[in-house]
C-alpha cells in the first residue's frame, strides 16, 4: 500500500523555563490514502501535539527535536517555504473548539473561499461559488444566506461544520481531526461523525482522528494508535484492539469504562495517575501503574515491535472470554 | 401532580427524602430595546420527581437543558419561580436562614470543577476540618478523627491530607471535594458532572468511590450528568431531560433496554456501538438540526421541529409527562410507534459495521 503520512522517530521538544521537555518521543505512524488512523490516550499525552507536528503548526517554544514526517513519500522540511504551502494544499486540520480556527472578523463564506483558493488557486469568484457549495455539502441549511453570516452568529455545531467546509476546501488528501466532536453535544456529535465519514468516503481523503473517546475511536478508525505519556503503546486494527488489547494500559482504559449492556459491581479503574512530563520514570512510563511491571519494566523502555510497546504483553485470548 | 395523589391515597408508603413538584425557575434577560419587556428564559419547567434514600436519580441530557439548574434548586443555590420542594418532609423555599443552616449539613454538592471548588490556601485537611467546625459537629479531638477516617475512605491518607490542592492531582482534588461533601454525613448529596473532567482512568477511581461510600452511608444521590454510559452503571432511576422539561423518567435497566421517548432513543443511539459489548439494543434515532434555544423554545412539544415522529398534535400540543402502566413516565404523543421502532433492530445489529447505523 502507499503511504499518504509517514511519522518517523518523531520527538518533540518544548522549551519551558525549568528547561526542555518531550511530551512526544520516538513516535511513528503510518496512514495510507483513504484510511484513518485513530489516535487515542487521554490529556497530555501528547496527541494534539502530534497533530500540530503534521500541519507544522508550532508556537515559539516547541520544535521537532530528532524525527521525520514525510508527506506522499516526500519529507516534510519545517523551515522551507515550498514544503509549508505543500501542507496547506495537501492537508486539512479540523480543532475541538471551532472558534479558534475560524475568524472573528470575516464571514463564513470568505473563510471557505479563502481556504479554497490557497489549495486550488481559483478565482475569487469561482472561489465564492465553491463556498456556498461546500457549506452546502457539510448541511448547513441556507448556504447562501449562511455564506455572509459571521461565527458568532450561528451554533456551536454550525461552527464546525463550517471548519470543516474549510478544512476540506480543495479536497486534501489528509485531513487531520483534532477531538472534533468533544465539544459538541451527543446527538450533534452524530451528525458531525457521519459527516466526516461520508465525506472521507466520497472524497477519499486520509484522516487522522484524534480522540480521547475509546467508543468513538472505534466508530471512525480502521487502525488504532493508543498513546501514553508521549509514546504509542499499542497500534492495532479497530476491532482487533477492542477484542483483544494487549497492551495493559488499553485494557485498563477499557475495563475503567462503563459498558451501556453490562452490569458490574464496579469497575476497574488504572490505580495511580499519569506521571508528569518532568519526572518521567526511567524504563516503560506505565510500569508504575502497571500490574505486570517487573525489574526490566523500571529500567528499559520496551519499543513498539510489532503492535504492543510492553515487555509482557498481555496474552492473545481465545475466543473463550 | 400524580405524586401527590399517590401520597394522599396511600398513607402508609414511606415518605421520600426528596419531594420536588411542579419546579420552574425562569430568568429574566437584559431588555433588548430601551422600552421593550425583559425577555425571559425557561430553565426548568414543571419537573415532578421523588428521591427515596439511598437511591440514586441521574438526570441526563445535553447542555442548556436545565439539568443542573435542577440540582442548584433542589440545593436552594437558587430560588424557584414556582414548584416545591421538601426534603425530610419539610418544605425548604419557605424555610428561613436559621433553619436552613441547620439542614445544609444534610444537603451536599460535588461540582464538575474540583480545583476552583477548593480553597487555594487551605490544606486539604483544613477543607475537610472547615464543615464540621461551622456546623459545630463534635468535640475538636473527635473532629480530627472524623476527618483523618474520611480522608482515609477516599484515599488521601497521611502526607496527602497536608498538601493544598495545586500540590493534588486532578483525581486527588475530586477525591478531597468529595470527602469535605461527605463528612458532614449528609443525606443527599447533588453531584453535577462528578467526573467529566477526569481521565478516563481516573474515573472509574472516582466513581467506584462514589458507590461505596453510597452504599456504607446510605447517600441518596442527584446524579446530574451527560455520560450515558457512566449513567448506566451508577443510577437506579434516570430522568432525561430535554429543554427544561423531564421527557422520560424510567427505571435505569428499563429505560436502557427500550427507551420510550424519541429524545432518549435518540440520545442511547448516539453513543457508540463499541460501549456495548453486545452491540446496540437500541436502533439509533437521528435527530435533525440542534438543540433549539431556551429563550424561544418551540410550541407543542419541544422535541418536534427535530423529531420524526412529529404530528401536527406534537406542533400545537405540549405533551404531559404521563405515568405508564410498565412503571415509566413518558411525554410524548407518539412514544408507542417509537419505542416499538427502536426495538425492531434488537439482536440484528452489528457493532463490526457501526457506520451503517445511520442509514
Amino acid at each position: 500500500m502507499s503511504t499518504l503520512l509517514e511519522i518517523r522517530d518523531l520527538t518533540v521538544r518544548i522549551d519551558l523555563p525549568g528547561g526542555p521537555v518531550f511530551p512526544v518521543r520516538d513516535v511513528s505512524l503510518r496512514i495510507g490514502p483513504g484510511e484513518t488512523l485513530g489516535l487515542v490516550g487521554e490529556s497530555g499525552c501528547g496527541k494534539t501535539l502530534t497533530c500540530l507536528s503534521v500541519m507544522g503548526l508550532f508556537g515559539r517554544r516547541v520544535s521537532v527535536e530528532s524525527g521525520e514526517i514525510a508527506f506522499k513519500g516526500t519529507p516534510l522540511d519545517p523551515k522551507s517555504r515550498a514544503d509549508r504551502a505543500r501542507r496547506a494544499r495537501g492537508m486539512g486540520m479540523i480543532s475541538q473548539n471551532p472558534m479558534t480556527g475560524l475568524n472573528p472578523v470575516r464571514t463564513l463564506g470568505w473563510q471557505v473561499a479563502e481556504a479554497y483558493r490557497i489549495r486550488t488557486g481559483s478565482s475569487r469568484r469561482a472561489a465564492a461559488a465553491r463556498a456556498v457549495e461546500l457549506l452546502d455539502l457539510v448541511g448547513i441549511p441556507e448556504p447562501r444566506r449562511r455564506s455572509r453570516d459571521y461565527p458568532h452568529q450561528i451554533s456551536g455545531g454550525q461552527q464546525q461544520r463550517a471548519m470543516i467546509a474549510m478544512a476540506i476546501a480543495g479536497e486534501p488528501a489528509l485531513l487531520v481531526a483534532d477531538e472534533p466532536t468533544t465539544a459538541l453535544d451527543v446527538t450533534v456529535q452524530a451528525q458531525i461523525v457521519e459527516l466526516l465519514s461520508r465525506l472521507q468516503r466520497d472524497l477519499g481523503m486520509g484522516m487522522l482522528f484524534v480522540t480521547h473517546d475509546l467508543g468513538l475511536v472505534a466508530e471512525v478508525a480502521d487502525r488504532v494508535a493508543v498513546m501514553y505519556a508521549g509514546r504509542v503503546v499499542e497500534m492495532a486494527p479497530a476491532a482487533e484492539l477492542f477484542a483483544r488489547p494487549r497492551h495493559p494500559y488499553t485494557q485498563g482504559l477499557l475495563t475503567s469504562l462503563p459498558f451501556l449492556d453490562d452490569e458490574v459491581e464496579r469497575l476497574s479503574p488504572i490505580d495511580g495517575t499519569v506521571p508528569s512530563l518532568r519526572a518521567m520514570p526511567r524504563g516503560c512510563a506505565f510500569a508504575p501503574r502497571c500490574p505486570h511491571a517487573s525489574e526490566i519494566c523500571r529500567t528499559a523502555v520496551p519499543d513498539l515491535s510489532g503492535a504492543v510497546a510492553c515487555h509482557h504483553p498481555l496474552a492473545v485470548r481465545t475466543e473463550a472470554a | 401532580m400524580s405524586a401527590v395523589l399517590a401520597e394522599a391515597t396511600e398513607p402508609d408508603e414511606p415518605r421520600p427524602l426528596l419531594r420536588v413538584a411542579g419546579l420552574a425557575r425562569r430568568f429574566s434577560l437584559p431588555r433588548t430595546s430601551l422600552f421593550g419587556p425583559r425577555p425571559e428564559l425557561t430553565a426548568v419547567a414543571d419537573v415532578s420527581f421523588d428521591l427515596a434514600a439511598g437511591e440514586t436519580l441521574a438526570v441526563v441530557g445535553e447542555s442548556g437543558c436545565g439539568k443542573s439548574t435542577v440540582g442548584n434548586l433542589v440545593l436552594n443555590l437558587l430560588s424557584p419561580s414556582a414548584g416545591s420542594i421538601r426534603f425530610d418532609g419539610e418544605d425548604l423555599a419557605s424555610a428561613d436562614d436559621t433553619r436552613w443552616r441547620d439542614r445544609r449539613r444534610d444537603l451536599q454538592l460535588i461540582f464538575q470543577d474540583s480545583r476552583s471548588a477548593l480553597d487555594p490556601r487551605l490544606t486539604v485537611e483544613a477543607q475537610v476540618a472547615e464543615g464540621l467546625e461551622i456546623h459545630k459537629v463534635a468535640t475538636a479531638a473527635d473532629r480530627k478523627i472524623m476527618v483523618a477516617a474520611m480522608l482515609e475512605a477516599v484515599g488521601l491518607g497521611g502526607d496527602l491530607a497536608r498538601r493544598y490542592p495545586h500540590e493534588l492531582s486532578g483525581g486527588q482534588q475530586q477525591r478531597a471535594v468529595i470527602a469535605r461533601a461527605l463528612v458532614l454525613e449528609p443525606k443527599l448529596v447533588v453531584c453535577d458532572e462528578p467526573v467529566a473532567a477526569l481521565d478516563v482512568s481516573v474515573q472509574a477511581q472516582v466513581v467506584n468511590l462514589l458507590r461505596d461510600l453510597q452504599r456504607n452511608l446510605g447517600l441518596a444521590y442527584l446524579f446530574i450528568s451527560h455520560d450515558l454510559s457512566l449513567v448506566r452503571h451508577v443510577a437506579d432511576r434516570v430522568a432525561v431531560m430535554y429543554l427544561g422539561r423531564f421527557v422520560e423518567v424510567a427505571e435505569c435497566r428499563d429505560l436502557f433496554a427500550a427507551p420510550a421517548h424519541p429524545y432518549a432513543r435518540a440520545l442511547i443511539g448516539a453513543v457508540p456501538a463499541a460501549r456495548s459489548r453486545r452491540g446496540r439494543l437500541v436502533r439509533p434515532l437521528r435527530l435533525e438540526g440542534e438543540p433549539p434555544s431556551p429563550m424561544n423554545p418551540p410550541s407543542g412539544c419541544p422535541l418536534h421541529p427535530r423529531c420524526p415522529f412529529a404530528t401536527d398534535l406534537c406542533r400545537t400540543e405540549l405533551p404531559a409527562l404521563r405515568p405508564r402502566a410498565d412503571g415509566r413516565s413518558v411525554a410524548c404523543h407518539h412514544a408507542e410507534a417509537s419505542q416499538a421502532d427502536g426495538l425492531e433492530a434488537q439482536g440484528g445489529s452489528d457493532a463490526s459495521q457501526p457506520l451503517k447505523v445511520f442509514p
